[in-house]
């Protein structure tokens, strides 16, 4: 077993793992992979991941099924739809929809971390078309290119009425989206001086939108010699935006933000051992696909520092309980329930976006995810019926005992991570309501199916589940 | 001796028993003291007409109720009626007439939570309905025990009735009656009534038979509810208190405010077929007598009768209404604090600078008392095709008293109005005219900013005006503006009137499908994301329930003033 020193231990933490006796592919892995890449992987997904291994598992990850390409269209022509009727709810649940939904989970959980990098609300956008085209163009490069999109995002007319650009003009210079390009989106704070967000600002004036589109106004551009990061020049928005690519704190801070998102919200890393991973950035140009690789195939991302180190945000939750369920729920009714959880999609708190990890828990948010998981496994609620429903898919893949029930539960949910006392109530809720005195009107199939869901919702419950 | 104790009691139930299966009216075990009551006369009938509206084939189309039966609560219930049937040896059908047939009522007391409810179900066979209630303690006990609540069982005696407490609930069998409360001590007050005392019930009370000729015994379902208690509450009496603070309440609502304070009783009831069903709220309080509170919105004396709603094509809702804001002017003395007054007389003398040399109070005194509101969809064509109206259009008609006088002075004003929105954003006139009456509109002029508005939101409206004799149109579009002028010169040619209403509306289900359909992508994103369908799926949904919708026709709305009474009805007349 490596040590905790080792972990760390940059080269080694890098490394592509290799699974072996003291370190071995198991279920837990396969689960923490899906966790982390695609919200929660499906029964067949899991015994796929294990027969396959890591590297192939990522690989396939990587890529998406080859039904992508039908889904996006699908998904396309519904959201041209939304954006003509500016309808916000249906927004929401149409993102909503694609997660769940979606052949290509870690495309869409990269969409969701780009959401949060670059976090713009509706509430002052104002404008679901906007919205839904910058969600698009943030799924186009979150793969991808992070240099192409960071040019895009600047010109995106979500992002330019949110952070002010549209009124950014020569000699009345808005300074907030420079600001927050640098400070939020590439740099960090302590990279840039506030003379170089004053004579950035100057470089994106003139940026506009028309007819939804980015235009540049030459006669609002204000055209004089700025100097940037030391660099003079009649220098423009774009120029700007290559400086801070161009900068070395740029894939230091990228970086940091991929390991958080991706390995450890908890442990706070060294630079030196972020260093490997800036550098991937760097020579590859900000090549985010290789990076995520480079990630999810590394020692570090199966250490037990990594192993449930993060917390699930409300989406992740949702939609990682719904794909493990092979539920396919009212996304309408899912949106509106997001809300209480605390994550309301294209509705970031701030520019900062969401500030995750222990501030998503609290008594509150705990009850509405266990109420959620309730609505959604019950088949009791009016609005999500029995879409999610556990015992469908113990039918599904043949448990018939109560033994094998539990286990499976707990393999899919938890992949068996549940501590010996919690195994044992939740084993002793299956022997004492084989006793219960059950309505005597309930067929011997209702207090079978009361029990399986009863069970899934228990460990659904487990705090464990809370962990990602 | 425990004995011969043991054999009183079961004489004194079996006494109660035997009085109580006199009782076949349910209100006659309804203690005197009760506030309200709901009563279900015929649930078979009404269990009929819903199983009726079930089956309905279009109904059955939505794939909305397959799913909502088959949720889990739903298979249930309807495992929880074969099971009844199986335990108590009778079709469903047949134990909602046997064990409800002669009706439910619902009755309590109004106060602090938990207030006490009782509910009573009057069956027509003591023996079936004591199985019944064994059967129901024994669900009930299980259910509250799956479910984690107190389900033990006490006995408790009261007035020589057999009591049975489960959890929160309290129930015992009275010849053929079921009665189930959230009270122990109700039990203390029905009790005498089971012994035949029937003059403490409420049907033998003053204050029912006050309110008992009000209700047809044609009536499926009826209520009544005594006014006298809510009356005595101290907030309610302050919002009554004129002048007060709640000037703008008795401006908007008088009539019912008046009404409300001149009755002791409101009574209810549903009189329904499989054709149409109307609802029919009913007050002992008329035109005769009639307060301060009611001056703008009830003619004195009785006198008085609104136009009839107007009809045009695409219409959603159409209201007609007597509002007479000028009686409310005439008695501001009375109506209004001095402090209201004086702000009010300040906000007139001010108004004339911004309404062209003429007061606020000039143009209300020449406003008459019948008005009327539509709401519609007609068709546009007003903006390109690139430009559909999601928004219905709307149109206030005023009534003028004195048209030649008050008319040009008001279409300066709009005029005026309109001159200062230009400043804002670019809007271009239009004149028409039509069989002589001048519709004077504006409409948004297609630029970039205008576009930019809320995704092109402007573009559903192109506001006009209209005078048409003494009727002033105002309206949110040139389409419906056209409608209206060419309706209201029909109705000068031949004028109605609908004498003793104070208002009536039409909702037309058919109106709502033509706005739903100027919004049909809106519902066919909705079912696609609700259901995880295919568009041709979900429009094909779509259909079925804008179809589901036209089939329930029209809903009118009336208020009617009669000397010593008023009622409200509203009633349902779906399509053949």
């Amino acid at each position: 077993m490596p040590t905790q020193r080792q972990d760390l231990d940059p080269q080694w933490a890098w490394q592509t793992y290799t699974p072996d006796e003291a370190r071995p592919w198991t279920l837990k892995w396969a689960g923490h992979l899906y966790r982390r890449a695609a919200f929660a992987a499906n029964w067949s997904q899991l015994q796929q991941a294990l027969k396959e291994g890591p590297v192939k598992t990522v690989d396939r990850l990587l890529q998406g099924s080859g039904e992508q390409q039908a889904f996006a269209a699908q998904m396309d022509a519904l959201a041209a739809s939304i954006a003509k009727t500016n309808n916000a709810t249906h927004m929401r649940a149409w993102w909503l929809a694609c997660l769940i939904r979606t052949p290509h989970p870690l495309l869409e959980k990269m969409t969701l971390f780009w959401h949060n990098h670059f976090a713009t609300s509706n509430a002052k956008v104002n404008n679901v078309a906007y919205m839904l085209q910058q969600n698009q163009t943030l799924r186009r490069f979150a793969l991808g290119s992070f240099a192409d999109m960071l040019h895009a995002i600047s010109k995106d007319p979500a992002m330019m009425v949110w952070l002010d650009t549209n009124l950014n003009k020569k000699g009345k210079p808005n300074e907030n989206y420079a600001r927050e390009l640098m400070e939020l989106f590439s740099l960090g704070i302590g990279n840039y001086t506030e003379q170089d967000i004053r004579e950035a600002a100057r470089a994106f004036t003139g940026w506009e939108i028309r007819n939804g589109q980015f235009h540049f106004n030459r006669a609002e551009h204000d055209d004089g010699d700025k100097t940037v990061f030391g660099r003079t020049g009649r220098w423009q928005g774009e120029d700007v935006v290559r400086f801070c690519l161009e900068h070395p704190a740029c894939p230091r801070f990228l970086a940091r933000k991929l390991f958080r998102y991706f390995v450890s919200e908890t442990l706070e890393p060294p630079a030196e051992l972020l260093e490997p991973l800036a550098q991937q950035l760097r020579k590859s140009n900000y090549a985010i696909g290789e990076t995520v690789r480079m990630i999810l195939t590394s020692n570090i991302f199966y250490s037990p520092q990594a192993y449930r180190g993060r917390i699930k945000s409300p989406v992740e939750f949702a939609v990682g309980l719904i794909r493990a369920l092979e539920g396919q729920p009212n996304a309408v009714a899912l949106a509106n329930a997001l809300d209480n959880i605390g994550q309301r999609l294209f509705y970031p708190p701030s520019v900062k976006g969401w500030d995750g990890g222990p501030a998503w828990l609290n008594p509150t948010t705990l009850l509405a995810r266990n109420n959620l998981a309730h609505a959604l496994t019950s088949g009791e609620d009016p609005q999500f019926g029995s879409r999610c429903d556990p015992v469908r898919l113990v039918g599904k893949y043949g448990r018939q005992n109560d033994e094998q029930i539990l286990d499976f539960f707990l393999d899919l949910f938890l992949q068996g991570d549940v501590g010996v006392e919690s195994r044992h109530r939740l084993a002793d809720y299956l022997r004492q309501s084989e006793h219960f005195r059950w309505p005597a009107y309930w067929s011997e199939q209702d207090r079978r199916e009361h029990r399986i869901r009863a069970l899934c919702y228990l460990v659904l419950s487990q705090p464990e589940y809370q962990l990602d | 001796m425990l004995r011969l104790g043991r054999a009183m009691v079961s004489l004194v139930a079996v006494l109660a028993l035997a009085l109580g299966a006199q009782a076949a009216e349910p209100l006659a075990l309804v203690p005197q003291e009760a506030d309200f009551v709901i009563a279900l006369r015929r649930p078979g009938e009404t269990v009929d007409l819903a199983m009726n509206v079930l089956r309905d084939q279009r109904l059955q189309a939505l794939p909305q109720l397959q799913e909502a039966l088959e949720q889990v609560p739903v298979r249930r219930f309807l495992q929880l009626v074969r099971y009844a049937e199986r335990e108590l040896g009778k079709p469903w059908r047949q134990l909602v007439d046997e064990l409800s047939g002669d009706g439910i009522i619902l009755a309590g007391k109004y106060g602090p939570q938990p207030s006490p409810i009782l509910l009573i179900v009057q069956g027509r066979d003591a023996a079936l309905m004591s199985r019944a209630m064994v059967l129901f303690a024994e669900v009930l006990e299980q259910e509250l025990g799956r479910r984690d609540l107190p389900n033990d069982r006490r006995v408790h005696e009261r007035g020589g009735l057999k009591v049975t407490q489960i959890g929160q609930a309290y129930f015992a069998v009275v010849g053929k009656a079921f009665l189930l409360s959230n009270r122990l001590e109700v039990f203390d007050y029905v009790a005498p009534l089971a012994h035949g005392q029937v003059e403490r019930s409420l049907a033998r009370s003053a204050k029912w038979r006050a309110a008992q000729g009000s209700l047809p015994e044609a009536a499926l379902v009826w209520a009544w509810f005594d006014l006298r208690p809510p009356k005595q509450l101290k907030e309610v009496q302050q919002a009554l208190e004129l002048p007060g603070d709640a000037f703008v309440l008795h401006l908007l609502f008088g009539r019912y405010l008046d009404v409300f304070k001149r009755s002791d009783f409101v009574t209810a009831y549903v009189l329904a077929d499989s054709t149409h069903a109307t609802l029919t709220i009913h007050a002992p309080a008329g035109w005769n007598g009639s307060g301060l509170a009611a001056c703008a919105q009830m003619p004195a004396g009785g006198k008085g009768a609104i136009r009839p709603p107007l009809q045009v094509p695409g219409a959603v809702y159409s209201s007609s209404f007597y509002f007479d804001p000028a009686a409310f002017l005439g008695q501001r003395g009375k109506l209004l604090t001095d402090k209201q007054r004086q702000a009010f007389e300040e906000f007139d003398k001010n108004s004339a600078k911004f309404l062209l040399g003429t007061r606020f109070s000039e143009l209300v005194l020449g406003l008459g008392s019948r008005h009327r509101l539509v709401v519609a969809q007609p068709d546009r064509k007003t903006y390109g095709q690139d430009k559909p109206a999601t928004i219905p259009s709307f149109a206030l008609v005023l009534e003028l008293k004195d048209p030649d006088r008050l008319g040009p002075k008001l279409a300066a004003i709009f005029r005026g109005a309109a001159l200062l929105v230009t400043f804002k954003t670019r809007l271009e006139l239009v004149e028409e005219e039509q069989g002589g009456v001048k519709l004077v509109g504006y409409r948004f002029a297609d630029t970039e900013a205008n576009r930019a508005v809320q995704n092109g939101v402007l573009f559903n409206f192109s506001p006009c005006f209209a005078q048409v004799g003494d009727q002033l149109v105002l309206c949110s579009t040139l389409s419906l503006g056209r409608l209206l002028v060419a309706e209201l010169q029909r109705e000068q040619a031949k004028p109605e009137a609908m004498p003793h209403r104070l208002f009536a509306d039409v909702f037309s289900w058919e109106g709502l499908v033509e706005v739903l359909r100027s919004n049909e992508e809106q519902l066919v994103v909705q079912f696609m994301l609700e259901r995880v369908q295919s568009r041709e799926a979900a429009e094909k949904q779509a259909e079925t329930v804008l179809e589901l919708f036209r089939s329930l026709g029209r809903v009118e709305l009336r208020w009617i003033s009669e000397e010593h009474h008023s009622r409200l009805e509203v009633e349902l007349k779906p399509q053949r």
